[in-house]
């Protein structure tokens, strides 16, 4: 498709310019999650099954990509609905807000994916063999699913907020609600019983279940996959009808 | 003429505020539109509604025979926009940004980058390619948003306020590259810059209070204040009190205008001036200047209140 063609090709000429950016940043998070979470919680959580720094490492995959996708993703809805910014001239085109929306949405699990992949060697580098190729891909499934879903709220959340103030307060919650209540962080099975029970039933916490269960070479459970696809697309389409009330108007 | 775009009483209304309120009007094909009023009249809201940009709240819009409101994409690949504001993209540079918003009209990636490459060299604009916009100066910012908005050919031009804030030497480029394309496409031009309007323009729309108040060649606008003549008296000393009390009592004489030493007015009848001279001669005269109306003297009368 032209639009995403388009699109991604503004992305490699930005990435020409600013790669020493981006790349620190890709590199920066995950490290940075590592050394000030992951580490003082790695004295504190001993797991019957492995070892918490092998556990961890996808969640802070989870957390990371996830953050940079929905970050893309809001960004770039808030330049569109700026009508004194230079993303005007995507309205200008004789693109249609739903393709531009779905290429603005690839763009935004592009950078989901390649913090993920920036992260997962870096991760790798730190814990010597977290994860086989096999397993590598399986995850991908995984958090591909995860950040598909992300994506969808991303440009959501973007219709709904107008200040990059209010932005700021979505992006702690949202990092709060992956770390802790997700269980990327923290095993779900330390939560109160009644709680934990609950959790297990959402999408989102069964596909970073999946993701440990992995690694521990048990059977992902895929039912959570399809909810998480089935969940995104229907935000996606929410999002279509956000987009097209208030873009070009 | 064919009429390359045909708008039906269209309205936008933003924030309770009307912008646009009824207006409707026929644009022929390979003909220059010139569109002035005052800030904030709605020009710039105009062209964007015509860009596909914005969508208006009433009427109907037709391009090439394309209703806007259901073929927005296809209308929206006949224009080429330039903006008043400055909106090129600061992450790419002045290259890149001509040439995405080619690759957004459906050139090719190639196409597209020779075309903008050809376009910088006809505007003497060669050594910027490579340059990002934020250091250059405003106004070679806006001869290259200029060359973006032709960068895919377009049938229809929409230029908002398009030589504002540019040197003479590049204007020039652009009124000449306006002159290769005036007969195979239909340019519409907002801009308050009256002598190039006077000088460019097929047709001549006045836009007051969101609707087009004059519409015309410049000849038949100026046709439409029936002789109607400026005169400007100019004084050795600051006009007395005495001496304006002594011309208002001229009823025929328009929009007398008090400026220091200056009287400007407006008249239809010789005789008036005539007049207005004979006592003027008692308050210390030192020249006087008349001329036929102008379109900025139409434009001024026309939103202060009319001639009459």
């Amino acid at each position: 498709m032209i639009v995403i063609k388009t699109l991604l090709n503004r992305e490699l000429m930005i990435l020409k310019y600013q790669w020493l950016k981006i790349t620190s940043f890709l590199l920066i998070f995950p490290m940075l999650i590592f050394l000030c979470v992951v580490m003082p919680l790695y004295e504190i959580i001993s797991l019957p099954v492995m070892n918490y720094l092998h556990w961890s490492v996808p969640g802070i995959l989870t957390i990371c990509s996830s953050m940079i996708c929905f970050n893309y993703g809001v960004k770039n809805i808030f330049l569109l609905k700026d009508k004194n910014q230079h993303y005007q001239i995507f309205l200008k085109s004789p693109i249609s807000i739903n393709k531009l929306i779905l290429g603005f949405y690839c763009i935004s699990i592009k950078y989901g994916l390649l913090q993920f992949f920036v992260g997962s060697i870096l991760l790798n580098l730190i814990n010597q063999g977290v994860f086989s190729f096999y397993q590598f891909l399986l995850i991908t499934i995984q958090i591909l699913s995860f950040l598909l879903f992300v994506g969808s709220l991303s440009i959501l959340v973007g219709f709904q907020l107008s200040t990059y103030d209010s932005m700021q307060y979505v992006n702690i919650a949202l990092f709060l609600i992956i770390s802790f209540i997700f269980g990327a962080l923290l095993p779900i099975e330390l939560f109160p019983e009644e709680l934990s029970m609950y959790l297990k039933n959402i999408p989102l916490v069964i596909v970073v279940m999946n993701m440990q269960a992995i690694l521990h070479i048990s059977t992902p459970m895929y039912f959570g996959v399809l909810m998480c696809l089935i969940l995104a697309f229907f935000l996606f389409l929410v999002s279509l009808i956000f987009a097209n009330k208030k873009l070009r108007i | 003429m064919e009429a390359s775009i045909t708008i039906k009483k269209i309205a936008k209304i933003i924030k309770g505020q009307t912008i646009l309120a009824d207006l409707s009007v026929g644009i022929e094909k390979g003909s220059s539109f010139v569109l002035i009023g005052e800030n904030g009249s709605g020009k710039s809201m105009f062209l964007k509604i015509l860009s596909g940009l914005v969508d208006k709240d009433f009427g109907s819009i037709y391009i090439k025979g394309m209703n806007s409101s259901t073929r927005g994409s296809e209308v929206r690949a006949l224009t080429g926009y330039m903006p008043q504001d400055i909106d090129l993209d600061p992450n790419i540079n002045v290259m890149q940004n001509i040439s995405l918003y080619g690759q957004l009209h459906g050139l090719n990636k190639e196409q597209s980058d020779n075309r903008a490459l050809n376009l910088l060299n006809d505007f003497n604009l060669e050594k910027n390619a490579y340059d990002f916009h934020s250091i250059l100066p405003k106004g070679k910012v806006r001869v290259i948003q200029f060359i973006r908005s032709i960068i895919h050919n377009p049938d229809i031009l929409l230029l908002d306020e398009p030589t504002k804030d540019i040197d003479p030497h590049f204007r020039k480029l652009i009124w000449k590259s306006l002159d290769k394309m005036q007969l195979k496409k239909t340019i519409i031009i907002a801009t308050q810059d009256f002598r190039e309007a006077e000088r460019y323009a097929d047709r001549i729309a006045i836009l007051h209070n969101g609707n087009i108040q004059m519409d015309g060649s410049l000849d038949k606008l100026i046709e439409s204040t029936k002789g109607l003549t400026r005169y400007r008296l100019f004084f050795k000393e600051n006009i007395s009190d005495d001496f304006i009390v002594k011309v208002k009592e001229f009823t025929r004489i328009i929009k007398a205008n008090v400026n220091g030493r200056e009287l400007e007015f407006y008249a239809k009848d010789r005789m008036e001036f005539f007049n207005v001279l004979k006592i003027s001669l008692d308050f210390q005269l030192s020249n006087i200047d008349t001329s036929f109306c102008s379109l900025q003297d139409l434009f001024i009368g026309l939103t202060d209140g009319g001639f009459e």
